[in-house]
């Protein structure tokens, strides 16, 4: 008889009714087979317990680790419930703001500029990787940053001068916080970036000096506006500087021209 | 779009080396393991050239890819014809024009479009600095560049995530992001497939049950679907490490060799994803001299797979890592190559001199638990550390929990079950070393915050968890069918 697969409780079980069987063989098969028959019934019985009971509770985790998952899956539900809420009432609210129109055609304008200079496939990539990254940590800003510089201005800029020493992780340009500036040097390569100290929080006139003349606007993180100021040709200065009012940050080489003030 | 051909570029190219280089596999695992292989080649060869100090162009790319294909290919016939076996590589038409890589090859394709649409649902900060260096990647930045924190980036960015969003850019797309639930839903259909190939005993209704439960669960594991569709490494990390500890299992139920290179290979592109797995590629291999004792062409061809693949890359950049940095510095690298190195070499000479190495899995694990022995006597800061953080904070917190019920079960009902199937320790064993030198790791790296990243390691044997419980129930399964057999035999 084959036993190939038996757990060693079965496999005594057959050894020693066979056994029994050898030693007392004249005593009559019927009842020897009786005794082997229950022996092993009784052994198959015991086995089929154990692994039921093992199987029972290989089950029951398995089940455990779904409902696990399910209770967050549930939560993540729940957020993108109340997220989708928080879009409806804003838009109901947005439907009434005098202002939303002009917004719109604001935002019109800066989209109808950047595809006339990327191009529209390239436009609808850069505004899915923003929407993708938008928030999602500390280091947003200046990544954004980069990819921009990189998108639109590597045409005109040599270096790129940071108002911090680099020696730490963060860093507060007005509002917003720049984390891992290092990463802005993957972002712009072949451009340089260097550290230097210079006055990068601009007063309200340098900021509607600057705020005329930007060519772009995108929505950076933590609602801060990021603005190019593109040259309009390729003489000048290729440093470009990073300067910050509010909410608002401004990528420009412009700055003989704020001299002073 | 371009993502999607890029994609798909990943795909061709693991394919043809798949059918080159993992030649007694079956075919239908031969592409379903395609994007895998894709990713490492892809990743060896920008790691080639950043090494030579040359741009990164999809065209240099291309000629450095042809030129390894046809190297492994004549080099395989060389040897192919020495020993005069046969050389099913050659046979393009049953390789490639088979249904089984049209139709994978199809859904590939379907997910892959799926994914592209979709977008990206989990961005971590870390996934600022992988595409940060596939933009400089693909911006012609080379090893003759500086850039800040380059031995944080080659040691813990470049290989091979940093590598992927680089060629990414190169092939026209903005950014990277659907190649990540790509490969975990794939995977999911390969440890499937893998899954339902090796439990033939059982009916048609019960395996299909079980390869849905396996898929299901594990899918939707929350833990597997967070890490795997996050922009980072341990997606990718989980998914070699699981793999290639499960192909130690398939091989002991197959015999077929090639499982044995495939999950050297495996390991091996795992250390190129994160530097910590050259600390579990000794668990792989430790577990290995259990499967393998005393084939020595067999330990050597492995190991030298191995080799081959994780050292060039960390000792080409050794150079280019200071003796003190934040993240992993050079001394710690070269210790973690040495040890690897000694190992290697130890358990060769053991199997060339015909001394079996199943002992050393055991003495790997005696080793560990003397270590923790010896610091809870005589730093037990260390232990109270990993207790507190590891265990208390990390394993019992509410997130891990059920993963600590699962890995638990799992190895409490090993004795049992591997009565019934010898080779099922190979789980729990994994999971065990796995735990203690996470363990381990938390306790010596003296960083007391919550957020260290044991957590995230911990997901890399989720996979295997949860294959282990199943792999459990198939045998139990298996073994009820040959109970019900012989009562009705005996009836």
């Amino acid at each position: 008889m084959a036993l190939n697969g038996f757990t060693p409780v079965m496999k005594l079980a057959a050894a020693s009714t066979a056994t029994f069987n050898l030693g007392y063989k004249w005593e009559g098969c019927v009842i020897n087979l009786n005794l082997r028959k229950v022996l092993i019934l009784f052994c198959m019985k015991l086995s089929t317990s154990v692994n039921k009971i093992i199987l029972t509770l290989l089950c029951m985790t398995v089940i455990a680790i779904n409902v696990d998952s399910f209770s967050y899956y549930q939560s993540k539900i729940y957020k993108i419930i109340e997220r989708l809420n928080g879009i409806e009432t804003s838009l109901s609210e947005g439907n009434n703001d005098p202002k939303k129109p002009v917004l719109n055609v604001k935002e019109d304008l800066n989209q109808a500029k950047i595809v006339s200079m990327i191009g529209k496939k390239r436009y609808n990539e850069l505004i899915s990787f923003q929407n993708m990254y938008r928030d999602t940590s500390k280091q947003t800003n200046i990544i954004f940053i980069g990819d921009i510089i990189n998108e639109f201005m590597h045409d005109y800029v040599d270096f790129l001068l940071l108002p911090f020493d680099g020696s730490s992780y963060c860093y507060r340009l007005s509002e917003s916080a720049w984390c891992h500036i290092q990463s802005l040097d993957l972002f712009v390569y072949p451009v340089k970036v260097k550290h230097k100290k210079y006055e990068a929080n601009v007063d309200y006139d340098k900021y509607k000096y600057l705020k005329e003349r930007t060519t772009i606007t995108f929505r950076g993180s933590n609602n801060i506006t990021l603005n190019l100021l593109l040259p309009k040709n390729y003489q000048g200065s290729r440093t470009f500087y990073l300067y910050g009012y509010g909410d608002e940050i401004f990528i420009s080489n412009t700055v003989e021209n704020m001299k002073g003030n | 779009m371009d993502q999607l051909i890029f994609m798909l570029s990943v795909y061709v190219v693991g394919f043809l080396f798949s059918i080159l280089v993992f030649t007694n596999l079956d075919n239908h695992i031969k592409q379903a393991i395609s994007p895998l292989i894709g990713i490492a080649f892809y990743s060896f060869s920008v790691g080639f050239l950043y090494i030579i100090g040359i741009p990164v162009l999809v065209e240099s790319l291309f000629y450095l890819l042809i030129t390894l294909w046809v190297t492994i290919y004549f080099v395989k016939v060389r040897l192919n014809r020495k020993y005069r076996s046969e050389m099913p590589f050659l046979d393009i038409k049953r390789n490639i024009f088979s249904k089984y890589a049209l139709g994978m090859f199809l859904v590939y394709l379907l997910l892959g479009v799926l994914f592209v649409f979709l977008g990206s649902p989990n961005i971590s900060p870390d996934a600022t600095q992988y595409e940060g260096l596939g933009r400089f990647l693909a911006q012609g930045g080379n090893v003759s560049n500086f850039v800040p924190e380059l031995p944080f980036l080659i040691n813990g960015r470049f290989l091979t995530i940093g590598a992927m969003h680089g060629l990414n850019r190169l092939f026209g797309s903005y950014n990277l992001y659907a190649l990540y639930p790509l490969m975990t839903v794939w995977f999911l259909g390969l440890i499937g497939l893998i899954f339902y190939n090796m439990n033939k005993e059982l009916s048609l209704k019960s395996r299909i049950f079980l390869v849905t439960g396996l898929i299901l669960t594990l899918g939707l594991y929350k833990n597997y679907a967070y890490h795997g569709v996050r922009i980072g490494s341990n997606g990718l990390a989980m998914i070699y490490f699981s793999f290639s500890i499960y192909t130690l299992y398939i091989y002991s139920k197959t015999k077929n060799y090639t499982w044995l290179y495939l999950g050297a290979f495996l390991i091996g592109t795992a250390t190129l994803i994160r530097i910590d797995m050259l600390i579990f590629s000794l668990v792989y291999f430790s577990i290995q001299t259990k499967t393998i004792s005393e084939d020595y062409t067999l330990i050597r061809n492995s190991w030298l797979i191995f080799l081959i693949i994780a050292l060039p890359w960390r000792i080409f950049t050794i150079h280019l890592i200071p003796t003190q940095t934040w993240y992993i510095n050079s001394t710690q690298v070269l210790f973690l190559l040495s040890i690897n190195l000694i190992m290697g070499i130890f358990i060769i000479m053991l199997s060339k001199l015909k001394y079996s190495t199943e002992w050393v899995y055991k003495a790997a694990f005696a080793f560990i638990f003397a270590v923790m022995i010896y610091f809870a006597i005589f730093d037990f800061g260390k232990i109270q550390l990993g207790w507190e953080l590891f265990v208390k904070s990390i394993l019992f917190s509410e997130n891990w929990i059920v993963y600590l019920i699962g890995t638990s079960v799992a190895i409490m009902v090993t004795p049992i079950v591997a009565q019934l199937d010898k080779q099922y320790s190979i789980f729990s064993l994994t999971l065990m070393y796995y735990f203690v030198i996470l363990f381990l790791i938390v306790g010596f790296s003296g960083y007391e915050k919550e957020d260290h990243s044991a957590v995230r390691m911990l997901v890399h044997v989720a996979p295997l968890m949860i294959l282990s419980l199943f792999i459990a129930i198939s045998n139990l399964l298996k073994y009820e069918n040959i109970l019900s057999n012989y009562s009705n035999l005996k009836r």
